[in-house]
């Protein structure tokens, strides 16, 4: 096993990561940039480098000044966590230069998994079943004729990442030209490449990912299936394991499917197969993940392994010792992502500070929070502040745990998604599993936060007397608060 | 007794509320109703509370013009009336300030021009994410404050209306 390993990245993963280096006995190296010096990664390791200022691409994104923080601290392993340059396959390959190991597949299998395009032809050759679209990036010319061809509605989708960026859903040919730039300037931004996909767009589909495991050696298993419909602007905000939509017949021939795919693209540690399942249970191949993702807490709740470690013990030459007969699916989890972002403001990124932090403590309630309390949101990154995940034997029970949890988080400062996220888990539909893509657009259109009662309004009046009193009071203002004090002593 | 008058502003809502002082607890009048309030404060933040007989716990945390409550698992901004943008006549319903600091992207609007309810404005991006900012009401484009691609601060004038009857 390594002795040091450097994590790549920020926010909640980080602090994921380096507990779980820490409790298999590894020395940890964070990396930050200047709006991260306060944030919570960065107190949690053995050793911290400052490796720049705060924009992704002189920092985080930054392969020299990562590789120069490993060498400096004799790091042996890089862990680069989901987003940055997790599956970025010129950070893999300098990694190797370095004889420093990366945590992921190797950067020939990143290059071939990571391009979408590339990798759908490898799923259509191998029998997988995907949607009409097109195998390669089209043009400005090319794409109306492609359209055609496929039929509306269709999506267009960047050829170089993931998460919602650069994502387009076109109804008719007249929407095209207006939204085709807008798709490539929106993934230019995120990505680097401006390439775009059509693909067909399936109504109402739902979002199932099978988790494989696979070694050097030829071991693999997968660890079942993820549901993760609940999204908005195409990028997750609930979900769970396993689904209500899959079957044991169709989770074998997902879980199948999934392995066979990453077998023969030569993959190695832990990744995810994306499907979209329609109406019918039918299934087409969307995208490999090659990295670690953001929901991979309900797999392990439901499965009993821990995937960091399985990386960990993976990337440092272990064979699998986890056998497909020995994976049982315990009861249900799900998990819910906390954003700094406002509902309201179509999710706009919210900033701030955090003044006041209470998670909450419940049976069965896992919370990977990356932010404490003093901590400035900064806006340079992505807005996830937490994931609060609960497990329960049953789904209903899951769902009434994570609704007690979601209650019962104090985040104050930042506007969070903690009271959007109360709505859609009190939502019937979502109780009765009936969820697809577009779930929250269908029923959460225009969404509005509660309005205060009376009585929140005159507990703010109170305590806002208070508060006035370490600015500047009002003219005439007797603080009430000394007479509290007083009355708490008599 | 001491007796206060202040407004309090939660999104487009202004409360009058009066806060009397009572032996050991408030009597907050709003509007009509009067409610009784008894607060202990059990450490930095955190409340027992009373309001009305009933039981629970706050948490609270004041920033300059704003107040954070989070009260029966749910979390309100609460801001003083009669400061800040607001203005004693309560928020200003032309105000599209940027949501957060950014760069702006596109500007879809001339000087000059009507622009209904809904209509978009101006393009941010921060995070990698576009917002869409959209005017709150009918108004007129009074000016243009910010070039294509320039970087903005959070509550920055990009745009600034003139509501329309």
């Amino acid at each position: 096993m390594f002795r040091k390993v450097l994590v790549a990245n920020r926010g909640e993963i980080a602090v994921r990561v380096l507990r779980a280096c820490r409790e298999l006995g590894i020395r940890t190296v964070a990396v930050y940039s200047e709006a991260d010096e306060d944030s919570l990664h960065v107190w949690l390791a053995d050793e911290a480098a400052l490796i720049g200022p705060s924009e992704p691409e002189r920092s985080y994104l930054h392969i020299g000044r990562i590789l120069d923080a490993a060498r400096a601290t004799g790091a042996e392993a890089i862990h680069p966590g989901y987003g940055f340059l997790a599956e970025n396959p010129e950070f893999a390959a300098a990694c190797r230069d370095a004889g420093i190991a990366f945590i992921g597949p190797p950067p020939e299998v990143l290059e071939a998994v990571g391009d979408k395009a590339r990798a759908r032809r490898l799923g259509a050759r191998l029998g997988i079943p995907v949607l009409p679209g097109t195998d390669h990036p089209v043009g400005d010319e090319e794409a109306l004729p492609q359209a055609h061809r496929i039929g509306f509605p269709l999506l267009l989708k960047a050829a170089g990442g993931g998460g919602g960026r650069g994502m387009r859903v076109v109804r008719s040919p007249e929407e095209l030209p207006q939204l085709l730039p807008d798709a490539r300037r929106e993934a230019r931004a995120a990505f680097g490449t401006d390439a775009i996909l059509l693909e067909r767009y399936l109504e109402r589909p739902r979002h199932i990912e099978i988790q494989v495991l696979l070694d050097r050696y030829g071991g693999a298993v997968h660890l079942a299936e993820r549901e993760c419909s609940i999204q908005r602007r195409h990028q997750k905000v609930m979900e769970e394991a396993p689904s209500v939509a899959v079957d044991p017949t169709l989770r074998g021939r997902l879980a199948e499917a999934a392995l066979r795919m990453m077998r023969e693209a030569g993959y190695v540690n832990a990744g995810t197969v994306e499907f979209l399942v329609d109406r019918e249970g039918d299934f087409y191949f969307l995208e490999v993940n090659a990295r670690l993702q953001v929901e991979h807490p309900v797999t392990e709740l439901v499965t009993g392994v821990d995937l960091v470690h399985q990386q960990l013990r993976i990337a440092a030459g272990e064979a699998l010792a986890i056998r497909q007969e020995a994976v049982t699916l315990r009861g249900w989890a799900i998990q819910a992502r906390v954003y700094a972002e406002d509902p309201e403001r179509d999710f706009a990124p919210s900033a701030g500070t955090v003044l006041h932090l209470q998670e909450p403590h419940l049976p069965g309630v896992r919370v990977d929070s990356g932010i404490r309390v003093g901590q400035r949101i900064p806006v340079h990154y992505d807005p996830l502040l937490s994931k609060v995940i609960a497990w329960a034997p049953d789904r209903p029970t899951a769902i009434a745990r994570l609704r007690q949890a979601l209650a019962a988080y104090v985040v104050l400062g930042p506007t969070t998604n903690l009271g959007f996220l109360l709505d859609v888990l009190g939502h019937p539909g979502f109780a009765s599993g009936e969820v697809s893509t577009t779930f929250l657009a269908d029923h959460f259109p225009d969404w509005r936060a509660r309005e205060p009662s009376e009585e929140a309004f005159a507990v703010a009046a109170v305590l806002a007397g208070r508060a006035w009193t370490t600015g500047a009071p009002p003219q005439g203002f007797a603080d009430p608060w000394d007479r509290l004090r007083g009355w708490r002593m008599g | 007794m001491t007796r206060q008058r202040l407004v309090l502003r939660w999104r487009h809502r202004l409360v009058e509320a009066e806060v009397v002082e009572a032996s050991s607890s408030w009597r907050v009048r709003l509007g009509d109703r009067t409610i009784s309030v008894s607060i202990r404060p059990l450490g930095p933040h955190v409340y027992a509370i009373t309001v009305d007989g009933r039981r629970g716990i706050a948490h609270f945390a004041a920033e300059a013009d704003a107040y954070h409550l989070h009260l029966d698992g749910n979390t309100y901004t609460i801001s003083r009336g009669g400061l800040g943008a607001g203005g004693p006549g309560g928020p200003d319903p032309a105000d599209v300030r940027a949501p957060m600091p950014g760069v702006v992207t596109r500007i879809l609007v001339r000087t000059g021009q009507v622009v209904e309810a809904g209509e978009p404005l101006y393009v941010l991006e921060a995070m990698k994410m576009e917002t869409v900012v959209r005017a709150p009401v009918r108004a007129r484009v009074v000016e243009i404050r910010a070039e294509r691609d320039s970087q903005v601060e959070g509550g920055a004038t990009v745009v600034e209306l003139e509501g329309l009857p």
